[in-house]
C-alpha cells in the first residue's frame, strides 16, 4: 500500500498543475477537471495578443514595401546614395522592429548548440543553391529577355567597386533581413499560428518583396528552408550566413563575369 | 483509505463533447463542462456552447468571405490582363504583362484555395500580396489609387474581417474542444 501511495505521489508530482486550483492535469487537458479553468493559450488575451502581433507585422511589411517600391520605380531614387539611404533605413526597421519585441525575440541571437560541421553544411547548401539559381537565372535572363541583370553593375563606376558590392549585396540583406524577415516577423507570426504556416507566410512575404516574379520559384524555396532552419535552430546565425554565402556567391559570379567576359 | 489511493477505473461521458471523464472529475477537461455541478449551472454552460456554436458559424462564414475575395482578385487581375493585352496588342511588352497578369490571378486562386485548409495563414498571405501589388501601382502610377476604390476598399474590408474572424474560430474551436 506504501509502494502505491508513493507511485501516485511521484506521478501527480511530475503532471502540470492548473494555475487556478494546483490540482495535478493530465496531458492534453483544456480544462482544469477540479475547477474547470481554461488551460493554455484559450484565455482572452491571447487573440487580443494575436491582433496585436498581426498589425504589427503588417506596419512592418507597408513600411518595407513602400520604400522597396519608391526605390524601383521612381527614377528620382535610382542614384547610389539614395540605394544606401534605403538600405539603411530598411536596416533601421528591422532593428527597431526586433528591438520592440527584444524580450520576447532575444533567444534567436544567441547561437544554441553551435556546430561547426552543420555549420559547413549549411553554407556548402547555400552555395550550391545560388551556383545552380544564378546559372538558371542567366539562362533565362537571356533566352527569354535578351538581357543580363546584374547587382554589381550599380556599383561598378566605384572606387571601393568589390567591397561596396560585397557589403551592400551579401552583408547588409544577410544580416537584417534575417533580422527582420526571420527574427522579427517570423517570431511575431509563430504568435499568431503554427510554426508551419508561419514559416511559408514570412518566407511567402520576403519572395513577393523583391518584386520578381520569376524570382517567387527560387526565392520561396530558399526562404522556406531559412525559415525552417530558424525554427529548429531556434537561433539567426545559421540563417545569416546561409543568406551571406548565396548572395556572396550571386555577386561574386557577377564580378567574375563583368571582369572576365567570356 | 484503499478507495482513496487508488486512482479510479470508471468512466462517464461528457453530455457537451461526449470526452471520457474519470467519475470523480468536477468538470470536463475537455470542454469544462461541469460534470458535477447543479442543473442551472450546467444548463447555463449548454447555453453558452450554443452561443459560441453561433459565434463559430458567423467567424467560418466571415473567413469564406475572404476566401472568396481572394478568388474575386483573381478574377479581377486576369480580365484585366486581358483587357490591356486586347488594347495593346502590338506592343512589345503586352505578352508580358498578359502573362505576368495570368501568373498573378493563378497564385491568388491557389492561396484562395489554401484558404479552405489553412485560413489565417492563407488570408494573411493574400492580404500581403494584394497590398503589396496596391502599392506598387499606387508607387509606379499615384492615380490607380483612386481606380476601382470601391472594389478595393471591398476586398480590404474582407481581409481584415477574415483574419479577425479566423482568430476567433481558431478561439472558439479551442474552447469548444473542436479540431
Amino acid at each position: 500500500m506504501d509502494n502505491l501511495s508513493l507511485d501516485i505521489d511521484t506521478e501527480e508530482v511530475q503532471l502540470p498543475r492548473c494555475g487556478n486550483c494546483d490540482h495535478p492535469i493530465h496531458q492534453g487537458s483544456r480544462f482544469c477537471n477540479h475547477c474547470g479553468h481554461a488551460l493554455g493559450k484559450i484565455a482572452e488575451e491571447s487573440t487580443e495578443e494575436k491582433w496585436n502581433a498581426i498589425r504589427q507585422t503588417a506596419l512592418f511589411f507597408a513600411i518595407h514595401a513602400v520604400a522597396c517600391c519608391l526605390f524601383s520605380f521612381i527614377d528620382y531614387f535610382k542614384t547610389f546614395s539614395w540605394s544606401i539611404v534605403v538600405d539603411v533605413f530598411l536596416a533601421l526597421v528591422s532593428v527597431i522592429f526586433f528591438a520592440i519585441n527584444w524580450s520576447r525575440l532575444k533567444g534567436v541571437l544567441i547561437w544554441h548548440n553551435f556546430s561547426a560541421l552543420r555549420l559547413f553544411g549549411y553554407c556548402c547548401i547555400a552555395i550550391g543553391g545560388s551556383l545552380v539559381v544564378n546559372f538558371i537565372v542567366g539562362w533565362i535572363n537571356r533566352s527569354l529577355f535578351n538581357t543580363d541583370f546584374s547587382y554589381y553593375q550599380f556599383y561598378a563606376s566605384h572606387r571601393h567597386s568589390v567591397a561596396l558590392a560585397v557589403f551592400f549585396v551579401a552583408v547588409m540583406p544577410a544580416l537584417f533581413e534575417e533580422l527582420g524577415y526571420r527574427g522579427f516577423l517570423l517570431g511575431k507570426l509563430m504568435l499568431v499560428t503554427d510554426a508551419k504556416q508561419a514559416i511559408f507566410i514570412s518566407s511567402f512575404v520576403f519572395a513577393i518583396m523583391h518584386r520578381s516574379i520569376i524570382s517567387l520559384f527560387w526565392l520561396i524555396p530558399f526562404a522556406l528552408l531559412l525559415g525552417h532552419i530558424r525554427v529548429k535552430e531556434n537561433t539567426l546565425w545559421y540563417g545569416i550566413c546561409m543568406h551571406f554565402c548565396f548572395n556572396f556567391t550571386a555577386v561574386m559570379l557577377e564580378i567574375i563575369q563583368v571582369r572576365h567576359p567570356i | 483509505m484503499d478507495t482513496q489511493l487508488t486512482p479510479s477505473t470508471e468512466t462517464n461521458y461528457c453530455q457537451s463533447c461526449s470526452a471520457q471523464a474519470a467519475v470523480d472529475d468536477q468538470f470536463c477537461a475537455g470542454c469544462g463542462y461541469p460534470l458535477k455541478g447543479t442543473e442551472e449551472e450546467q444548463k447555463t454552460f449548454l447555453m453558452n456552447k450554443s452561443y459560441k456554436e453561433l459565434n463559430l458559424d458567423e467567424a467560418i462564414r466571415q473567413v469564406k468571405r475572404a476566401s472568396y475575395a481572394l478568388y474575386y482578385v483573381a478574377g479581377a487581375t486576369l480580365v484585366s490582363g486581358l483587357i490591356l493585352y486586347g488594347l495593346n496588342k502590338d506592343g512589345s511588352q503586352s505578352g508580358a504583362v498578359l502573362l505576368i497578369n495570368v501568373m498573378i490571378a493563378a497564385i491568388f486562386a491557389a492561396i484562395g484555395f489554401w484558404c479552405t485548409r489553412k485560413p489565417l495563414a492563407g488570408i494573411i498571405t493574400g492580404a500581403s500580396l494584394y497590398a503589396l501589388i496596391v502599392i506598387l501601382n499606387a508607387v509606379s502610377n499615384p492615380l490607380t489609387i483612386m481606380s476601382g476604390i470601391i472594389f478595393k476598399i471591398f476586398i480590404v474590408g474582407c481581409f481584415i474581417r477574415g483574419i479577425k474572424a479566423a482568430l476567433e474560430a481558431e478561439k472558439l474551436k479551442k474552447e469548444l474542444n473542436i479540431g
